[in-house]
Formats: structure tokens, C-alpha cells, sequence
């Protein structure tokens, strides 16, 4: 798991689901807000790692003549 | 210099032609007119120009796939014509209308069309001549798409949050891409790139070629780019069916195209605009920038939202806590008050069984006093010396009765008589007590004091 390298647009949007569910609740379960943040936490962690490594890749296509 | 280079090719034409009669002749000295004219054809095809005329005749062929017209030296006494057919697939990328007595250039090369062996100019590319011209066609297409409501801001799309597959269209030379790419940040994305011509006629055909190859890609967004440029240089971002391909296009589409005045056609309908490739990187950029500047403020967010929840538990914990506590004071305090009400109560109980007791040890006392006072008051009333003689003279007579009463029982008891040598003779578990009770023979069973015997009845004796 540890190899899998950590999509940052899923990442980002997981967390911004995370923020959007705090933000929704009126009162929050306690048990369910700490895994929400622990999945949280790690997400920034795996965020930031992953900025720091990822490249864009360019791919050339050629246009199909009709 | 146009001309030599024409005088050049058709005199070598030529000599070929020659050669080629020659090459034949062996055989035979002539050829087909199909022959002759694809050959013809072939050497015309050199003859690739850009022709300026005013329009003085169409011909549409509604029906047809291609269409005729005639241009002719605007400003000569005897002007000279060239008759022009065009496919009805590059007229309407042209996106312009023929009228009579417009102004064009047209671009193609020249043939010999052999059904009606009529010299024609095959028209590849037909455009305004003059900024004024282009300007006029500009704003009319302009106002035209405009009413139909394609340049509309309800028609605009969001740019994807956080894009990764993008499409991109613009010339491989030249700083604009580079520009584009030096901007784009290092978010993962996923660009598609297709090299296109991005000005003159054949840049129309390019783009719309490239535009249709992403209509069937998996992207997020189209991203058509170029530097800035005069509305003449600009003709094909101001075409009208590219235009309304960008319209029709499935996923949402940036252009980045400098421009000096007139903004092109293709900017006002894609669903974002910029000037620059860089704004339009930017652009791209935009949404990752801010999720990525959010990170830490998410992070402090979260932890400070589920603080503030935990915090808002405590305090309901120590509500209910408090209440808990009070309910609890209350069951106390009954049951202190029960305490008091049951030691009362226990004390009344105590003072009422000492009262019963010191009531039930001074009864005997009060009976025997009272019997006292009783028999006294009674003995005073009556003559009780008397009573009680004659109470004692009864009891005597009785004793009497009951001694020989006693004496006679145990004279009348059998045990006594047998000891005395009396017997009890029984027939049949039957006493004998007349001697008809018996019968000679019978036995009988004899008991005496000690124990019994049987005996046999042999003689009676009557008294």
C-alpha cells in the first residue's frame, strides 16, 4: 500500500468532503469526528508528500482528418 | 517573379509531355484526352496560387456538393476572368458568404475539369481582402451569433474543479506553448497535445480537424491558445464554424488568444477567456492552488471544528451531570426526610409498646384487685360459709360414688377371676354361656389365667 502512489485529486476532494461534512453537522457522533480527522490528518500528510514528487506528463496526438 | 516561376514549370511541363509522346510512340503516337489531361492536371497542380477578384457570377448547385462562381480583375477596361469551383465542405469552413461584386482572395491551384474540359480554378480557401472587409463580416457574424445567444454568460461552464486531462490545441512553434507549459503548475496534469496551424487558411481546416479528433477523447477541458495578432491574422479564430464547433464542444473550453481590438469570435464563445497562454495556465492552475493553499487551513479547520464538538459534548456532559446530580440530591433528601419520618415513627412505636407493656404488667394487678373488690362485693352480698359448705358435702358424695365404683371394676375384671381359677370357654370366637350354646364334640377353646387350651365337648350336664 505503502507503493501506491496517492492520487492528489482524490486526495484533495476527500478532505474537502471531510471539512464539508464538520461543517454540515450540528452535533457531531465523537467517535466518528476522530476517524474523520485521523483520515484527515493523513490525507494533508500523503497530500504534501505527494506535491513534492508529482510531474505533469505531455503526450502528443495527432489530429484525425476527416 | 511569379510569373518566371510559371514560365519555368510550364516549359518543363512540357518537356515532358514531350518525352512522354515520345516514350509512347513505339507503340503508338497518340493518347487518351483522360490521358492527356490528368497529365496536364498534373503539371497545373504546380500552379498553386493566391488569386485576388471581385465575384461576378454563382452558380450554388443546391443540390450538388460543390459550387461555381467567376471572379474578375476589379479595376481593369477588360478585365480578365478566372471561373473558380469550390467543394461545398470548404466553402462552409471558408465561413463566407459569395455575394457579386465582394472583393476575394481565393486560394487553390488550377486544373482542367474533364467532364466539360473547362480550365477551372479549384478553390481550396476563399477571404475578405482588407481589414474594412474583415471588420464588416466580423461585426455582422459577431451580431448574428450574439442574437442566437452562443457568446450568452448563462452559456458559460465552470472549468472542472481540479482538471487533469487536458486537451491542447496551438502551433508546436513558436513561445506560446512553452509560455503555457513554464506556467502550468506541477499538478499532475495530463496534457494531450495536437500540433495546428494557427493562422492563415489552412489554420480553419487544422483547428476544426483537431477540435473534432478531442470531441472524442476523454478530457476535461480544450485549451486553444495563440499570440496576439491583427484581425486579418486572426481570420480563422473569427470563422463561424469553428466558432460553433467551440460551442457545441462537450467538455468546457478555455482560449487564450492575444488580440488588438476585436476580440476573436472563438474567445467570446468559449466558456473562458484570457489573452495570454499564461492567464489561461493560470487559469488551469487556479482551483489546484487553492485546494493545495487550503490544506493547512483545512487541517486547522478540521482539528478546530471537532475540538469545538468535543468541547460542546463536555459541556453537555457536565450538564447532564449536574442534573444527574441534583435528581440525585433530591432522592437524598427524600430520603432524609423518610429517615426522620420513619425515626418518628419508630419512637412512636416504641413509646406505644411501652405503654402496652407497662399497660399489660399492671393488668394483673388491676384484675386481681378488682377480683378482690368483686369477690368482696360479693361475699358481702351473699352468705358465701354456706356456699361453700354445701359445695364441700357434694364433692365429698361424689368421691364416694367413684371409690366403689372403682372396686367394683376391678372386682368384675376377668383378669381377676381367672387368677381366682374361674375360666372362659369360647365356641367359634363365641363366649359360652348356656349349654345349648354347645354340642357334643364341638370344640371349644378354654382360657384360664396363664394361657388357653382346646378342649372336646364329650358329656353336657343339664343343672
Amino acid at each position: 500500500m505503502a507503493d501506491k502512489k496517492v492520487n492528489l485529486k482524490e486526495s484533495l476532494g476527500k478532505l474537502n468532503d471531510i471539512v464539508a461534512w464538520f461543517e454540515e453537522q450540528d452535533e457531531v457522533d465523537v467517535e466518528t469526528g476522530l476517524e474523520k480527522v485521523k483520515e484527515g490528518a493523513k490525507l494533508v500528510k500523503d497530500c504534501k508528500t505527494r506535491l513534492s514528487e508529482i510531474e505533469n506528463e505531455f503526450e502528443t496526438i495527432q489530429k484525425q482528418v476527416e | 517573379m511569379l510569373l518566371e516561376r510559371y514560365t519555368k514549370e510550364w516549359s518543363l511541363r512540357n518537356k515532358c509531355i514531350k518525352n512522354y509522346c515520345m516514350n509512347q510512340q513505339s507503340k503508338k503516337d497518340f493518347i487518351s484526352i483522360n490521358e492527356y489531361l490528368n497529365s496536364i492536371n498534373e503539371g497545373l497542380a504546380k500552379f498553386e496560387g493566391r488569386v485576388v477578384g471581385e465575384v461576378i457570377d454563382i452558380t450554388p448547385y443546391p443540390e450538388r456538393s460543390y459550387l461555381f462562381f467567376k471572379i474578375k480583375d476589379k479595376e481593369e477596361t477588360s478585365p480578365a476572368i478566372l471561373s473558380c469551383m469550390m467543394w461545398k465542405n470548404d466553402y462552409n469552413v471558408s465561413g463566407l458568404k459569395l455575394e457579386v461584386g465582394l472583393e476575394i482572395i481565393v486560394s487553390g491551384k488550377p486544373g482542367i475539369y474533364k467532364p466539360l474540359g473547362r480550365f477551372t480554378f479549384n478553390t481550396k480557401t476563399i477571404e475578405l481582402v482588407g481589414e474594412g472587409a474583415l471588420k464588416i463580416q466580423y461585426e455582422k457574424l459577431k451580431a448574428q451569433l450574439e442574437k442566437e445567444g452562443l457568446f450568452a454568460i448563462s452559456k458559460k461552464r465552470a472549468l472542472p474543479f481540479l482538471p487533469e486531462r487536458i486537451g491542447l490545441i496551438t502551433s508546436k512553434d513558436g513561445a506560446v506553448i512553452s509560455d503555457f507549459q513554464v506556467n502550468l503548475g506541477k499538478f499532475g496534469f495530463k496534457i494531450s497535445f495536437i500540433d495546428s496551424r494557427v493562422e492563415g487558411q489552412l489554420a480553419t481546416q487544422e483547428l476544426l480537424d483537431s477540435i473534432r479528433t478531442f470531441k472524442k477523447r476523454d478530457i476535461e477541458v480544450l485549451v486553444l491558445i495563440r499570440g496576439g495578432g491583427s484581425l486579418e491574422s486572426l481570420l480563422p479564430f473569427n470563422n463561424e464554424t469553428l466558432v460553433r464547433e467551440i460551442a457545441n464542444f462537450p467538455v468546457p473550453v478555455i482560449v487564450g488568444i492575444g488580440h488588438e481590438k476585436d476580440i476573436p469570435l472563438v474567445s467570446l464563445v468559449a466558456d473562458k477567456m484570457a489573452s495570454t497562454p499564461t492567464a489561461v495556465a493560470h487559469a488551469l492552475n487556479e482551483t489546484w492552488q487553492k485546494s493545495i493553499h487550503k490544506l493547512d487551513l483545512d487541517k486547522e479547520k478540521m482539528f478546530s471544528m471537532f475540538k469545538d464538538f468535543v468541547s460542546s459534548d463536555q459541556k453537555n456532559i457536565n450538564r447532564y451531570f449536574d442534573v444527574i446530580k441534583m435528581n440525585f440530591q433530591s432522592i437524598f433528601d427524600n430520603f432524609s426526610k423518610v429517615e426522620e419520618s420513619l425515626k418518628r415513627s419508630l419512637v412512636t412505636i416504641k413509646s406505644r409498646i411501652s405503654e402496652i407493656k407497662r399497660n399489660i404488667t399492671e393488668y394483673p394487678k388491676t384484675i386481681n384487685g378488682e377480683m378482690k373488690i368483686l369477690i368482696k362485693n360479693v361475699s358481702e352480698k351473699t352468705n358465701l360459709g354456706n356456699t361453700l359448705l354445701l359445695f364441700k358435702n357434694s364433692f365429698d358424695k361424689i368421691r364416694e360414688n367413684v371409690l366403689s365404683a372403682e372396686k367394683l371394676i376391678i372386682k368384675s375384671n376377668p383378669q381377676v377371676l381367672l387368677k381366682l381359677g374361674y375360666s372362659i370357654v369360647q365356641a367359634e370366637g363365641v363366649l359360652i354361656r348356656k349349654i345349648n350354646q354347645i354340642k357334643k364334640g364341638q370344640m371349644v377353646s378354654v382360657r384360664v389365667e396363664d394361657g388357653a387350651f382346646e378342649s372336646e365337648v364329650k358329656i353336657i350336664n343339664n343343672k
